[in-house]
């Protein structure tokens, strides 16, 4: 349980570091009137033409689609490879073969996903 | 702790009052109050892109519920795929829609008074049905120590004994390559029926 | 006869599994006007419902595989059920890869469509198998997904992309809601597996258990169409393009009653007893719903949708049975249904070729084509379960199997539903043999491949009416 409140106290100090750089900049800073000149995104340079969310391509969706079928992946490679060592040490009650044999099957399962997605060019950008 | 509610009709059991007030139950309801306010704002807030953000918080939140709970996978779940993969999924999805990245989205939720009053029904009973359960009451930790750890976790994913769940794991490759394909299918134009349009076209 | 050691049972799954890999392989690596992955799928399918055939039933407990998997003799003709559903609906489905229907452009990619057909069948497999709830979900989740992505397939149809939109909502609720149930009943159980669940039911219940329950029910609930949580169906099936609406109503529907017999016979089966006023009230509802929702539709598929719902409510009324009363009885119906409805869209796939797939359509349908017209006819009598018809036995043995446990109320009720259902699916054949047609009739044209299936179909419709004790495997014997 240790670990976690080391975790917990590096959660609170990045969050609390975040924001006193805010708040001490407010409370320190010299303040000026916001002039228009201030205010625009450079001082020599174009204006900015029309909203910045623009809609998005197809490829995009299908790349995150992508990024998120392997992101499991590796979710549930995860605490395999935290024991792995054991495992194939023969410490545990499992076959290291089998174990192989077993991550074998379901990457390769998983990257046939990944050369249809390559076959098909949803990996070239056009 | 808890005030024994006294409604006429609603008769809950007696709340365990011996609960301690440790670190622990002080970081659970700092943590829900986190997740419920921003699951709230989630919904509330009127920019979709700005909601998206709020569920990061809530996922976050969310994440470290699950940690208090010893549940150490899933938290790791939470964060890699809800937090990691998840949002920005969603964040996309919203993008590629034409205007729902404008500010000027509004959410309008039709029958408000009825869907409240369905939660809080549907609250009060979940609380009636879960209360009695007597390892609630007593606190006691039924599973063995470490039961949910990582490692264990793993020993029983890949586990091909009487307690292991190795066909699940495979049968999850074949979910995610499943939902691959047929999202590739359904979201892209083929070669063929490019050509097919173009041969239209000309 | 093969001599098959209790690990061969497996083969057909494994084949299942790698089938759509090979399919959509070949696919790849043929260039596009290629019929190879077309025949692959032809020989794969086929090859794996004879194999199925060969597994022998016997009755007990069922042989086990590393303990998630199990083949028991309700999994093994479940997988024939759902392998039916396969290969028939890849069928129907061909014709609209070649050709637009029913106002809709044509299809593409049918190495996927197969595929995600193949996948959607093994998920039906995975819950028949399983024995934990992990495995359980998997295979539901397998079954559903690609339903929603056939449902989109006609990527230029907008309406089938509404479709999708609704049924992925729905969908993603009703999983939603299903997980919550299969979480309490691990907080009730302390266990995924459905032996130790089983135990734990047995042992007595608590509120936590009749949560979960509830919230099973109310998920499985969407997936089969029952009462309240039904009305994503119409506009689904309506939105699809028709071969998914005759997949969707077959195999999503067998996998949904299959899911709630593992269930109610597995892991809750120590409190049947005490959930059978919810079936009962479920059966009830659903079969007058779908029953009146189907007398005022003018579109055929709005029509089926409604015709379906009413059909999983007579299949719910057999959950009520005993195990194995209940089991012969649903896997018997689902041979029938799959093999009558299956038969009615041939039907309409034919009609709708050139027309719209509407009631009007039918007109004229027993001058221009009388056999057409006949087969027709035979289907419907057989959903509506008029005597000679194979539906009307199956709906007996359904009906029985709710009657032996003294449910005399909702079968006498599910009976008198049935006349009002006689009536709409005599509508039907009314506007095919009886009803002039207004104006100049577009011809009809068959493949040789439809010529074949339907005449097949109409023989099977009848014949299994006549065969309705053929209660075992086809091969491997006739002793259950």
């Amino acid at each position: 349980m240790s670990e976690y409140i080391i975790l917990s106290i590096f959660l609170f100090l990045g969050a609390f570091i975040a924001a006193a750089a805010t708040v001490v900049g407010l409370l320190l800073g010299y303040r000026t009137k916001n002039t228009k000149n201030k205010m625009a995104p450079y001082e020599c340079g174009m204006e900015t033409i029309g909203n910045a969310r623009i809609q998005f391509k197809v490829g995009y969706y299908l790349f995150a689609l992508l990024f998120l079928v392997f992101d499991i992946e590796a979710l549930f490679l995860f605490p395999v490879m935290m024991n792995f060592r054991e495992i194939m040490a023969g410490h545990t009650a499992l076959s290291p073969v089998i174990v192989i044999a077993d991550l074998a099957i379901f990457m390769a399962i998983l990257v046939s996903g990944l050369a249809y997605a390559w076959k098909k060019g949803i990996l070239k950008w056009e | 702790m808890f005030p024994n509610l006294n409604l006429p009709g609603l008769q809950l059991p007696d709340l365990p009052l011996a609960f301690p007030m440790g670190g622990m139950d002080i970081a659970f309801y700092v943590v829900a109050a986190v997740m419920l306010f921003t699951a709230i704002c989630t919904v509330a807030v009127k920019n979709i892109l700005q909601s998206a953000v709020f569920l990061i918080f809530s996922f976050v939140a969310t994440a470290i519920l699950y940690l208090l709970l010893h549940a150490e996978f899933i938290a790791l779940a939470q964060v890699m795929v809800y937090v990691g993969g998840v949002v920005i999924f969603v964040v996309f999805t919203i993008l590629l829609t034409s205007h729902l990245g404008e500010d000027a989205f509004a959410t309008k939720i039709p029958r408000v008074f009825a869907a409240f009053a369905l939660s809080i029904a549907f609250v009060l009973v979940m609380v009636k049905c879960i209360l009695p359960t007597p390892e609630l009451a007593s606190g006691a930790v039924s599973s063995p120590e470490n039961y949910s750890g990582l490692e264990p976790i793993a020993m029983r994913l890949l586990g091909y004994g009487p307690d292991g769940f190795i066909i699940p794991f495979e049968v999850v490759s074949i979910l995610l390559l499943m939902t691959l394909i047929c999202a590739i299918t359904v979201a892209r134009k083929s070669k063929d029926e490019v050509e097919k349009e173009k041969a239209v076209q000309q | 006869m093969f001599d098959f050691s209790t690990s061969h049972f497996l083969i057909p799954d494994l084949l299942l599994l790698i089938f759509p890999f090979i399919v959509i392989g070949s696919r790849l690596f043929c260039n596009a006007q290629s019929k190879m992955p077309w025949r692959i799928a032809n020989f794969g399918f086929i090859a794996i419902f004879i194999l199925l055939n060969f597994i022998p039933l016997a009755s007990g407990e069922g042989r086990f595989f590393i303990s998630n998997w199990r083949i028991d003799d309700f999994g093994v003709l479940m997988r024939e059920v759902l392998l039916v559903s396969a290969i028939l609906g890849m069928w129907f489905a061909k014709d609209y890869f070649e050709h637009g229907a029913d106002g809709k452009p044509q299809m593409h990619q049918i190495a996927e469509f197969i595929g995600a057909i193949a996948f959607a069948t093994f998920g039906g497999v995975t819950v028949v198998s399983a024995c934990d709830m992990l495995t359980f979900f998997l295979g539901l989740e397998i079954a559903t997904i690609p339903m929603y992505a056939l449902t989109a397939w006609n990527k230029k149809d907008q309406l089938g992309s509404e479709a999708a939109t609704k049924y992925i909502l729905m969908g993603s609720v009703a999983t939603a809601f299903e997980l919550f149930g299969f979480s309490y009943l691990y907080g009730f159980a302390g266990s995924l597996h459905f032996s130790e669940i089983q135990t734990a039911v047995a042992s007595g219940t608590s509120p936590l258990l009749w949560v979960a329950v509830l919230f099973l029910f109310c998920g499985i609930g969407f997936k089969l169409t029952l009462f309240p949580f039904y009305t994503w169906a119409p506009d689904v099936y309506e939105g699809a393009p028709t071969p998914v609406t005759a997949v969707l109503s077959v195999t999503s529907k067998a996998t949904a009653i299959a899911f709630l017999v593992v269930l109610v016979f597995g892991p809750l089966a120590p409190i049947q007893e005490q959930i059978a006023p919810l079936i009962a009230l479920l059966a009830g509802t659903t079969l007058f719903v779908g029953n009146l929702g189907a007398l005022k539709q003018s579109r055929l598929r709005r029509f089926m949708a409604y015709s379906s719902i009413a059909q999983a409510g007579y299949i719910m009324v057999a959950l009520l049975g005993p195990a194995a009363t209940a089991k012969t009885a649903i896997i018997y119906y689902l041979f029938v249904y799959a093999v009558s409805n299956y038969l009615a869209f041939f039907v309409f796939g034919i009609i709708g070729h050139h027309r719209e797939e509407t009631f009007a359509s039918l007109r004229g349908l027993s001058k221009q084509n009388p056999s057409l017209a006949i087969s027709l006819a035979i289907s419907m009598f057989s959903l509506a379960g008029i005597p000679p018809l194979a539906g009307f036995f199956g709906k007996f043995h359904l009906f029985y199997s709710g009657a032996s446990t003294g449910h005399y109320m909702l079968v006498a009720f599910a009976v008198l539903n049935n006349v009002l259902a006689l009536f709409y699916y005599i509508q039907l054949i009314k506007s095919a043999w009886v009803d002039e047609p207004d104006g100049h009739l577009t011809p009809l044209r068959l493949t040789r491949r439809q010529r074949a299936v339907i005449v097949a179909l109409s023989i099977a419709v009848v014949a299994l009416g006549f065969l309705p004790f053929l209660s075992n495997n086809i091969v491997a014997g006739f002793s259950f």
